[in-house]
Formats: C-alpha cells, structure tokens, sequence
C-alpha cells in the first residue's frame, strides 16, 4: 500500500510538473492561421464564373483574336465545352473544388500556330475582365502566375 | 432477317436508355451545375442617345451575365442565360432598351477552339437528354 501510494505520488508530481513546463513561456500555443485559397479569395465559382463570361464577350469583341473563336461561340455545346473549361482551369488552379477534364494546353493548340501578339491580346481580354470586377492587384497577379506558364505550350505550336 | 431486326432495335433502345440513364444519373461537377449561357454578336447601327452607356444598360437586364462594347468597330457582344432568353428576344429586348439597331454578325462555319476531349455533340446531347 505505501509503495502503491508513493508511485501515485510520482506519478502526479510527474504530471504536474510536465504540464508547468509547455514550450511557450506565455502559456500560449501558437496555432497556425489558414490562409484562405486564391480560389475563395476570388469569390468563389460564380465570381469565377461571371469573369469568364466577361472575358469570352472580350474575347469575342477582340477582332485581333476573335475569328480563332467564332465557329466555337457559335455552337452553344462547344461554347458551353469550352466556358467550362476555362472555369474549371481558373476553379482547379487557384485550389477550387473543381477538375480540368480537356485536352492538355499543347494538344489543344497544336497547329493553330498561335502567334505571340495573339496570346498578348487574349491575356489583355482577361486582365480586362479581371479589372471590371475589381479583383484586387493581389488575386489578379496570383492568377496570371498560374496561367502565365501555359504560354509556352500555346504560341508557336 | 426479322429476329435479327428485332434484336437490333431491342439493343439500340437498351443503349439509348442506359445512355439516358447516365445523363439523368451522372454526379455533376461544380461547373456543370451553373447555369450555361450562349454568346451573340452584333454590329451596333447608330450611336446611344447622349448619356446613355449602352453596355451600362445591356448589363443591367436579367439573363444578361457579361456584355462588351467595342466602340471602334461597333461590336457589342453579350453572355446570356438562353433557357430563360432565345437569341431573338434579346435582339429585339436589347433594341426596344437601347434604340439602336441590331445586325448579327455572321458565325464562321467551321474551326475554332478544339479544347475538349469529348466531341461537342456528344456534350451536347448528354446536356438535351438531362431532365431539368
């Protein structure tokens, strides 16, 4: 009974001193704020949504690019293909719930022998439909460094 | 050569009906749940009346969800909701709005963005046989 009673001695005074000791002096644990994805930062996929729809009136306004388009907004299925799409690029990049299901930028421009001026005035399109929902600076940059890199698979092919 | 009709026709209609039941039953993705828009382009005869900003007023209807205005070459194009709006009634609300006159531009008839694996009929067709 006495050893028994001198082990729950130790075993408390054990537990009590290990609890005084925590790592943070303050008696604070720093907990790790999660930072919101560009996705939500966005507006989630109706914010999304309504850029892309601005940038395909861009797009089909833009006479320096907009014949490369004119046969696909024609069609409401391969217009509706290829808003999806693009959505589903912006959603899945910026870390939305979303899945790109289309051909890879290179298979999808090969041939075309997209120039650069071409891919300058689709980024103008964008960057413009960006600016008329007042997406701040951060966001906007944040995503043209994600599509910026898709330049290489799409001009000159 | 009526057995081999009758089977024809019984497998083309299971096919058609299993092919049905997937485009009723099939998870949809975020995307494929909004609501899918069409785009029409027009050459814009005429100038606003002063003061009015005809992408201003364009934007503001309801089955409208983008509208631009290029002012050098007269174009203005609109993203809008079709099941609520044909192409036709547009034309004709956007010009009683605004009135100016409306002339389509032309579509090309092939080319254009090949972006999808699955062919557009095929998009289209699973998208016809969904019952809202």
């Amino acid at each position: 009974m006495k050893t028994f009673t001198k082990m729950l001695a130790v075993l408390a005074l054990t537990a009590v001193l290990g609890t005084g000791c925590s790592k943070d002096d303050n008696g604070d644990t720093p907990t790790p704020v999660p930072t919101a994805t560009l996705y939500s930062r966005l507006g989630g996929i109706n914010a999304i949504s309504a850029v892309t729809d601005q940038f395909l009136a861009n797009v089909a306004n833009d006479n320096r690019i907009n014949t490369r388009f004119a046969a696909t907004v024609a069609n409401p299925s391969r217009l509706q293909l290829l808003r999806n799409n693009l959505i589903d690029q912006i959603c899945a990049g910026s870390g939305g719930p979303c899945q790109y299901k289309g051909k890879t930028m290179l298979a999808a421009h090969q041939g075309m022998n997209i120039t650069d001026a071409e891919f300058t005035a689709l980024v103008e399109d964008l960057v413009a439909s960006l600016n008329q929902f007042s997406v701040p600076d951060k966001e906007k940059n944040e995503l043209l460094a994600i599509l910026g890199p898709m330049k290489s698979d799409i001009v000159g092919k | 050569m009526k057995k081999l009709l009758r089977y024809s026709l019984i497998a083309l209609g299971l096919a058609f009906a299993g092919f049905f039941a997937y485009a009723n039953l099939r998870p949809l993705s975020v995307t494929e749940r909004l609501e899918p828009v069409a785009l029409a382009t027009w050459h814009v005869n005429g100038t606003p009346a002063a003061g009015n900003d005809l992408s201003a007023v364009v934007k503001v209807m309801p089955e409208v969800t983008a509208c631009a205005v290029n002012k050098n070459t007269g174009l203005l194009s609109v993203t809008y909701k079709y099941r609520h709006m044909p192409a036709d009634e547009l034309e004709s609300a956007i010009e009683h709005r605004t009135g100016l006159a409306l002339e389509t531009v032309e579509a090309a008839p092939s080319g254009g963005c090949p972006v999808h694996r699955i062919a557009g009929w095929y998009h289209g067709a699973l998208q016809s046989l969904r019952i809202h």
